[in-house]
């Protein structure tokens, strides 16, 4: 006898709707965040060329890190769908909702990809090579040898493709899960498990190409081919991370979802991002050791910004994103109980923004260096010194004003988007078939 | 079961089920009837069976982790120690040790530590192997592994009284109740099996005994050969009389005027002092001064200068002095050990600062230092040509100081003299 | 070769409503189970099986081939094969990683799929681990045979030796030692401990002295305690979450061999997971080419479902994709990089010499394992076997062009040389097929080929469900 799973008694969707709760938090959270964006834009771009330059590393690291929690979620879905996993059954709408950011994350690209095109080279050298030359006398050639890839048009044109790939497959995801909430159609699973096969290599390349675009090409001399994979595991980790806090949020005591967000999903959950802590420490160390190892200047160029130029910032960030989540998660206990996840999961996630600063913010260096020689050669002596005590005060404190109001900015935008999701939609799969396996299942 | 129930009739009681239900409900009663020292057998793990029989969990987890670590320390010092500390030796100017490359095999060895550890701390708190089990006299329990599932009340438990458990089992609606016999066996290895372990220990020894000895000891019989085509291989050897060549040489000699590389030394002024390599055939006590270069090819700069007086410093201050005057510390220990008789014949240094080596040409200083004069050694060989001309130029500041002048003195120094 | 369970099983697929069965037949139980299984090594013993000693008889002799052609190598020297300048590492190393990863695959089925809940492998795992094993005794053989003096090579463990110096662990190559000598021993053991309940059913039912002693001694007198069963399951467990990361790691291990250097063509970051997800690939790859035959004569479909071959040629495909996803990001950060010696890499490996080989790589790694997109071949019983049976043959020209395409072809053109093999090259690599058909004959015929306890679980636990 096959094990047939009933689909539970008369949940109605709207039960899990949380509406107001949430719905008070979005005007806060816009409010809030537009102010501050719009702050680190008046002094981003009225500011100096170093200033422009700071704002715009600094936006791209908030950037980044939104957005690879975005694509964390639409991979869960997918993966979710084509493992036809039963465990996650009533964790799965929360990512889904998630993805609903994607579309504002589209938006947010535009103040990188309007300097891209109007040829602004502050954040991307390659927008312009000439302008390397007197810092690196003949590195353009290297760069424009790649200009077929790396051009502004063909790059905005990327970006927008990506997102339209991303924001298509996640609707699509999402129309089918929520009506399948009013009809409770088995069918509906069955399509979802069938596109999700192909959505996963179509999701693979765009984000690959995504972080090759945004992050490997700051320093356009530099290549790793495992890039793509060290933002996606990233990516996934912090979403991961997310989801623990919000299921031991949502599914704790007196939570809206207690009962179906179980100790055994904490676990599942708490399981999966021991894994991808792993998995990340896994990449990076792939990528650490092998640069190291054949010490060849044309790529280790990049770890020496990050270690030594940069106060060893590559053992912090292994013992920081790595080591401390890998220990803390070993034990069955961490993840089962409630509240414990949420620690981890808030730790993984501010060690992720430390990733990606750490991916973004020592290309400062390089630009603030050919704004100098620029303006050296341009006998402008004054600018000189204004950029080298920017390029000072950067060293001694980089995380400082600007990159707190990206943060908040992109930051308050994003939990607003999602409470927003959260308000209007219900956060459980109500009549998801597997419901019932997810409400009961036991981990040994 | 221990052995002093080799009087007791049997040693226990063994209920069989169909079904690992009917085992579990079992269990829950035998578990609330106090028997400590009972267990059930199933052909695979039931779940819900720990918590129906009360089992505590296992400190197996800890045993392990204990296992890895060890492991991890054990290969970082492994690492360290061997790469770092015993025979230090550079490749491709690694470090000697550093967390990179030491990461797999600490990683490796954590595991491999651990797991091994996994299969024998759980065989060892199972107290596994054991293969004479009295449950095995028990024709039924043979299902025990297949389909059946059996729950066992040890005698030896405290509460065991024979009716009485045998009415708990019955209550629990058993297939059947048997009775473990007590075939009076013995639980311990027979003795032969120890006798032979022991022997085989010991003989485990032999090998490494053998290849301990043959490492200590000295041997002058002519080793083995197992691989001929390397040991007697059919290339010429350095010294080998060989028939390919007229004078039987397999080494040969380079073809007559073959210079090595680095060792052309064309330029007779720059790299021998002299204009006319021709006059070098005349002994130096013969020679004419015109024979030399009056001027050192290298130009007079501050960089050769500190070149000059550091390579002074190295080769010949100890007999010279640091002001060239000779009254370096060799000459210094002579003047001590003349008198005692343990030196004679002394020839005292020359004091280069004197009119006489003063008015010598550039290149006889040079010569002087290359060729070595009177008493002084060549110095050719430790000393690059390059490094020769800076003495020269450092002895000529040296020259130079022995006769100033206080006008000779930059303004600023003067407050100090 | 389809039975009878096929459709009911492709049937219950379709419905996301439920969990398709895992163990087919109305009138299985567990004493069919041991029939089913058990009953094929009692088979052996029962009437003699022509086939199997005709089949032994063949392997072994390609196995003493091996051990001729060892003792020929050791006498003579490794120029017996066909290394040479500039292609040092030749057919060993490619054979090595081949085999490597193969292993891979096992050990993935029993540790992670278990860590992932995945019930279905319980039908496989104990074929897949002795196919690690086995996968794994031919590997060895070719690091220890290419080294040129064997008798040395006690130099590569850190244990005290005649110049008083240690090996060096700053290099991959022993870093390997390590990898594959820890790799080997974890598998073996776990491999063991999941036989442990299996032997013990085998010497329950035994009907002679002689075979009930043996299977006695290697059960450890198991009863199927509960209480031992529990300490079991916890290192089980803890032997799965150690395997995981340890299988992941070796292979990666393997690619540093290439990756740490600086030619082109191996230095490149992707090597680690690239490896890792090809090692699963051909290991599945083999696991089913195996599987396929083996439940057909042995009547093993109510247990190794149709849904079994299926998930697996799933897997095949996803780390496949995979792998074709590790070459197009090599091709295209090779022309990013601007590097020239780079983007030559890659177009000779397409279009140089060796174009054959990288197009029979591509085409089997690659374009037919896309086939399985479509549910008709990937249930397709013949064309599933053809697929895998290509996918090993693609991974094996895969490390062919890796190590042979770079060496011939790097830096300086004029040591560019073209590598022939010799026959010694195909005849070892042939007799690695002797060790590894023999072991696996002998495990036919003498150890269960399925994790009778572990099946049993899930028997129940599929009789059972919505209790």
């Amino acid at each position: 006898m096959s094990h047939t799973m009933e689909i539970p008694q008369d949940l109605s969707p709207e039960k899990f709707v949380l509406g107001q709760r949430a719905g008070s938090l979005v005007a806060k959270a816009a409010g809030i965040g537009a102010l501050a964006l719009a702050i680190a834009m008046a002094i981003g771009y009225a500011g100096s060329d170093a200033t422009t330059s700071r704002f715009l590393h600094a936006y791209l690291t908030s950037y980044m890190y939104f957005t690879s929690i975005c694509l964390g979620a639409l991979f869960f879905v997918i993966l979710m769908q084509v493992t036809s996993a039963g465990w996650s059954a009533t964790t799965r709408r929360i990512a889904e909702l998630i993805t609903m950011n994607l579309p504002l994350m589209g938006v947010l690209s535009l103040p990188i990809l309007v300097s891209t095109l109007m040829g602004d080279a502050t954040l991307f050298s390659w927008v312009d090579p000439s302008i390397v030359d007197n810092a690196n006398p003949g590195l353009s050639h290297l760069i424009e040898t790649k200009s077929a890839y790396l051009s502004p048009g063909f790059f905005v044109g990327r970006i927008v493709f990506y997102f339209a790939l991303w924001i298509g497959v996640a609707n699509w995801f999402r129309k089918n899960s929520i009506a399948q909430d009013v009809s409770g159609d088995p069918i509906l699973t069955n399509n979802m498990k069938k596109f999700a096969a192909p959505a996963i290599p179509l999701f693979a390349l765009s984000i690959t190409f995504f972080a090759l675009d945004m992050l490997m090409s700051l320093d356009p001399t530099w290549f790793s081919t495992i890039f793509g994979v060290y933002y996606f595991a990233g990516s996934f980790g912090v979403f991961l991370a997310l989801l623990g806090i919000l299921s031991n949020k949502l599914g704790g005591k007196g939570g809206i979802l207690s009962g179906f967000i179980r100790d055994e999903h904490f676990h599942d959950i708490g399981k999966l991002t021991f894994a991808f802590v792993m998995f990340w420490g896994y990449i990076a160390f792939s990528q650490y050791i092998l640069i190291w190892y054949a010490n060849i200047p044309e790529e280790t160029a990049w770890y020496h910004e990050r270690e030594n130029l940069y106060w060893g910032h590559v053992g912090v960030l292994f013992l920081v994103r790595f080591a401390i989540p890998f220990l803390g998660l070993m034990s069955r206990h961490m993840k089962r109980v409630p509240g414990r996840m949420i620690i981890f999961g808030g730790w993984i996630m501010v060690a992720h923004f430390y990733d990606m600063f750490f991916l973004t913010m020592p290309s400062q260096i390089q630009s603030l260096g050919y704004l100098k020689a620029n303006a050296a050669a341009a006998h402008d002596e004054a600018a000189v010194a204004a950029i080298q005590s920017a390029a000072d005060s950067f060293e001694r404190m980089p995380f400082g004003g600007l990159e707190l109001l990206c943060l908040i900015g992109i930051g308050g935008l994003f939990v607003a988007g999602v409470a927003h999701a959260f308000s209007k939609n219900s956060i459980l799969a109500v009549r998801d078939p597997r419901m019932s396996e997810s409400m009961t299942f036991h981990n040994p | 079961m221990d052995n002093n129930q080799n009087e007791l009739p049997h040693l226990g009681l063994l209920a069989e089920y169909e079904t690992p239900e009917a085992l579990m409900a079992a269990s829950e009663k035998v578990r609330d009837g106090g028997y400590k020292r009972w267990d059930t057998h199933t052909p695979f793990p039931v779940h819900g069976i720990d918590d129906a029989m009360g089992i505590k969990p296992t400190i197996l987890p800890w045993i392990v982790l204990g296992a890895g670590a060890t492991g991890t320390m054990t290969a970082l010092l492994l690492q360290w120690w061997t790469n770092a500390v015993a025979y230090p030796f550079l490749i491709s100017g690694k470090p000697l040790f550093s967390w990179v490359p030491s990461f797999p095999v600490t990683f490796e060895l954590t595991v491999l530590f651990a797991g091994v550890t996994t299969l024998f701390a759980m065989l060892g708190l199972n107290r596994l192997p054991r293969l004479h089990n009295p449950l095995f006299e028990v024709k039924r329990f043979a299902r025990a592994t297949q389909d059946r599932f059996f729950l066992a009340i040890d005698s030896a438990d405290p509460l065991f009284n024979d009716r009485s458990a045998r009415a708990l089992l019955e209550s629990t609606g058993a297939n059947a109740i048997d009775e473990v016999p007590n075939k009076g066996a013995s639980l311990v290895p027979p003795i032969w099996l120890l006798q032979v372990g022991i022997m085989l220990a010991f003989a485990s020894f032999v090998p490494l005994g053998l290849i301990y000895s043959s490492w200590e000891s000295t041997s002058d019989k002519p080793a083995w050969h197992f691989v001929w085509d390397m040991d007697f291989q059919e290339s010429y050897r350095a010294g080998e009389k060989v028939p390919l060549f007229e004078n039987g040489m397999a080494m040969r000699a380079p073809v007559e005027g073959t210079i090595a590389s680095g060792e052309l030394f064309a330029d007779s002024s720059f790299h021998r002092g002299v204009l006319d390599d021709a006059s070098l055939a005349i002994p130096a006590v013969d020679r004419d001064a015109s024979v030399y270069v009056v001027e050192s090819p290298m130009p007079a700069t501050m960089a050769l200068m500190e070149r000059g007086r550091e390579r002074f410093a190295i080769y010949c201050i100890p007999c010279h002095g640091a002001s060239g005057n000779g009254n370096g510390i060799v000459q210094q220990r002579a003047q001590k050990l003349i008198p005692l008789d343990m030196v004679s014949n002394w020839v005292t240094p020359t004091d280069v600062t004197t009119e006489t080596v003063a008015s010598q040409p550039d290149g006889q200083l040079f010569d002087s230092i290359t060729n070595g004069i009177r008493n002084m050694p060549a110095y050719g060989p430790q000393i690059t040509v390059e490094d020769r001309w800076a003495i020269v130029l450092f002895v000529r500041a040296l020259q130079r100081a022995a006769n100033a002048t206080i006008d000779d003195v930059p303004a600023a120094n003067r407050g100090g003299l | 070769m389809s039975s009878q369970y096929d459709l009911e099983i492709l049937q219950e697929i379709e419905d996301p409503t439920i969990r398709p069965k895992l163990i087919m037949g109305e009138s299985t139980t567990y004493a069919s189970l041991d029939d089913d299984v058990v009953g094929i090594i009692e088979g052996f013993t029962q009437k003699t099986s022509i086939a199997w000693y005709l089949m032994i008889g063949a392997t072994l002799s390609v196995l003493t081939m091996l051990g001729g052609i060892v003792a020929y190598l050791i006498v003579t020297g490794v120029g017996i094969w066909g290394n040479q300048s500039p292609v040092f590492w030749g057919w060993p190393i490619v054979n090595f990683v081949f085999w490597v990863g193969i292993a891979h695959a096992g050990t993935l089925i029993s540790a992670i799929l278990f860590l992932l809940k995945q019930d279905w492998r319980t039908s496989i795992n104990r074929f897949a681990e002795a196919m690690t094993i086995f996968a794994v005794c031919c590997a060895g053989l070719f690091p220890g045979i290419h080294v040129g003096r064997m008798w040395v090579v006690y130099w590569l463990f850190p244990i005290p030796n005649q110049m008083e110096m240690w090996p060096n662990f700053r290099s991959p190559l022993l870093w390997d030692v390590f990898a594959v000598g820890t790799y080997a021993t974890i598998s073996l053991l776990f491999w063991y401990m999941g036989l442990i309940p299996d032997l013990a059913t085998i010497r329950d039912r035994a009907t002679t002295k002689l075979r009930q002693g043996i299977y006695a001694v290697f059960s450890m007198g198991w009863t199927g305690s509960s209480r031992h069963w529990h300490r079991y399951e916890k290192a089980y467990l803890i032997l799965a979450g150690l395997a995981t990361p340890l299988v992941l790691s070796v292979h990666t291990v393997v690619s540093f061999d290439f990756a740490v250097s600086q030619l082109p063509g191996w230095h490149t970051t992707i090597f680690p997971p690239y490896f890792v997800a090809g090692a699963i690939f051909s290991g599945f790859a083999m696991v089913n080419t195996l599987i396929i035959p083996i439940r057909s004569i042995f009547k093993l479909q109510h247990i190794v479902t149709l849904r079994h071959l299926e998930v697996m040629n799933k897997v095949i495909l996803a780390t496949g994709s995979m792998v074709g996803y590790a070459y197009a990001m090599e091709f295209f950060i090779a022309w990013y990089s601007g590097n020239p010696y780079e983007r030559f890499v890659f177009e000779n490996r397409a279009f140089g010499n060796y174009w054959w080989a990288y197009w029979t790589m591509v085409s089997c790694n690659v374009i037919f394992p896309q086939l399985f997109w479509f549910k008709s071949i990937r249930r397709s019983v013949p064309a599933m076997l053809a697929i895998c049976i290509l996918v090993n043959v693609g991974m094996w020209f895969e490390r062919f062009v890796i190590t042979v395409t770079s060496l011939s072809r790097d830096f300086l053109p004029g040591s560019w040389n073209y590598f022939k093999p010799t026959t010694f090259d195909y005849l070892t690599f042939l007799g690695s097929f002797g060790l590894f058909f023999t072991l696996f004959l002998l495990f036919v015929r003498f150890l269960p080929m399925i994790a009778i306890s572990e099946v049993k679980g899930i028997l129940y636990k599929q009789n059972n469900s919505g209790h």
